[in-house]
């Protein structure tokens, strides 16, 4: 039992892919998670103050891209688009499917977080001369930033957990390099390894939240 | 009167004994693992139902065993945890035996003997190995065309590796140029390239594997497997089995007819 899932010498055979794995999940997620916050900052302000027609395309994209599961959207991606002559490397496309779905959730974080900051707060801005980005950079913005901390983290974890679905277009993600050397071994041990790096990473993570919203969650 | 009734209810005790025990003697399924869509090995024919070359063995096994057979799609690289943990009885999936395996799984004897090969688009300037330098080579993850194509990464210059699930996804990346050229199974890829003429195989690597089916180190299965596997050679049912698979009779010192002793772990 031990020497079939808990292998050492197994083990230190793996970790150099295992390692490389790790490396790219964490490129992986982290440039998702940026593009992510990004775009959904974006897509919350045109949605808000954007022209109504564009205010509609935002609100298509933002439920689209809500139902579309992400595994689907990745090999559509992936698969389907070098059919119309756009070819994008495996990790290109895992960024952008991830981001496109993050960015979504992100914008709909981002907009509740502004609906929150009391109307009364943009009129005294208003009162006190202040053009519209600047109400929005130093009045509205910061607030909401602290509300939306929590939810934006909650949802940066679920990124970097679906990063883990890359392996299904060859890219050599951390639990795709597991897969392989689990293969190459003929033993589970990889794997069992693998769930362990995945926890190291995103139980701080999971708790970090915690703290996060006792200490924002709680009305000052 | 009394004594009838005690002896009535003996018969029955008895009868109802016999029918529990005719139930736990009826034998279980032979459960066999296979990554389904590995051409001609184990693959869904349109009509939805499995066929191959391993699930007629499966089934001609299973039969010699006494045993009902339960087919499990599997892909490959989730073979050997399939085994190990016991959810499988039997993995087969064109699988080579190896010194690396044979340390964490077992294998009847081996009926089959393979080589790699080089697949390519036709339009390719591939023709052989020695055209790899610096280009993207597709192979399956864990299989031992990755093994091989890994050892032999920097002698050749292969620019990069893309390990992938099966043929059909490597196939796709192929046609969309992703990867140059795919390193796989060559009796896979001769019967999978028959019909498709953009598809050409531009060399056979001779690595002298060879095919066996895979189970836990500790299965009581292995042995009555194993000695049904050589009777099936004996009475000619695999030469059968090739000719009907790959057109032709298989060499007449080829492992496909030849008893052979189980491998051991060295």
């Amino acid at each position: 039992m031990l020497e079939t899932f808990f292998n050492g010498e197994v083990l230190l055979r793996a970790w150099p892919l295992l390692w490389e794995g790790l490396l790219l999940t964490l490129q992986l997620g982290a440039l998702s998670i940026v593009l992510g916050w990004l775009g959904g900052l974006a897509l919350a302000l045109l949605g808000l103050y954007g022209p109504a027609p564009l205010r509609i395309l935002v609100r298509a994209y933002v439920d689209v891209f809500r139902a579309l599961p992400v595994l689907v959207l990745l090999i559509l991606v992936y698969y389907a688009l070098p059919f119309v002559g756009l070819s994008l490397s495996a990790f290109a496309s895992a960024t952008l499917a991830l981001a496109a779905v993050s960015s979504a959730y992100t914008s709909e974080i981002v907009r509740a977080g502004i609906e929150a900051v009391p109307e009364g707060q943009s009129e005294a801005g208003r009162v006190l001369g202040l053009s519209f980005p600047q109400i929005l950079r130093l009045i509205v913005l910061p607030q909401a930033f602290r509300l939306v901390i929590p939810p934006l983290t909650g949802n940066s974890i679920n990124v970097l957990k679906d990063t883990a679905l890359a392996s299904v277009v060859a890219m050599p993600d951390l639990l795709k390099q597991a897969t392989q050397a689990q293969a190459l071994e003929a033993n589970p041990t990889p794997l069992i390894a693998a769930a362990g790096l995945y926890l190291l990473i995103l139980l701080p993570l999971v708790a970090m939240v915690r703290r996060l919203e006792r200490r924002l969650g709680r009305p000052s | 009167m009394g004594r009838y009734t005690f002896m009535r209810g003996a018969w029955a005790l008895l009868l109802a004994g016999l029918l529990i025990a005719g139930q736990s003697l009826r034998a279980e399924p032979l459960v066999v693992g296979a990554n389904i869509g590995n051409v001609p090995w184990e693959f869904q024919a349109r009509d939805g139902q499995y066929v191959g070359f391993e699930i007629d063995l499966a089934r001609a096994l299973a039969e010699a065993l006494g045993r009902e057979l339960e087919l499990r799609n599997i892909p490959f690289n989730g073979l050997f945890a399939a085994v190990q943990s016991g959810r499988i009885d039997v993995a087969a999936s064109s699988i080579s035996v190896t010194p690396q395996r044979l340390g964490q799984v077992a294998f009847t004897q081996p009926f089959y003997d393979s080589d790699q090969s080089l697949t390519v688009l036709k339009a390719s300037p591939v023709e052989s190995l020695e055209d790899l330098k610096g280009r993207r080579v597709g192979v399956d993850t864990g299989s031992t065309g990755d093994i091989w194509a890994t050892a032999a990464q920097e002698r050749y210059g292969i620019g990069a590796l893309a390990r992938y699930e099966g043929l059909a996804p490597a196939m796709l990346d192929l046609q969309s140029r992703r990867i140059d050229a795919y390193l796989s199974d060559i009796p896979s890829l001769l019967y999978y390239a028959k019909d498709k003429p953009f598809l050409r195989i531009a060399e056979r690597i001779e690595t002298g594997e060879r095919y066996a089916l895979m189970l836990a180190k500790d299965s009581a299965v292995l042995e009555p497997l194993d000695a049904a596997l050589s009777e099936l050679k004996r009475k000619g049912t695999l030469a059968a089995l090739h000719e009907k698979w790959f057109g032709q009779a298989p060499a007449a010192d080829s492992s496909t007819v030849t008893v052979l002793p189980r491998p051991k772990a060295p």
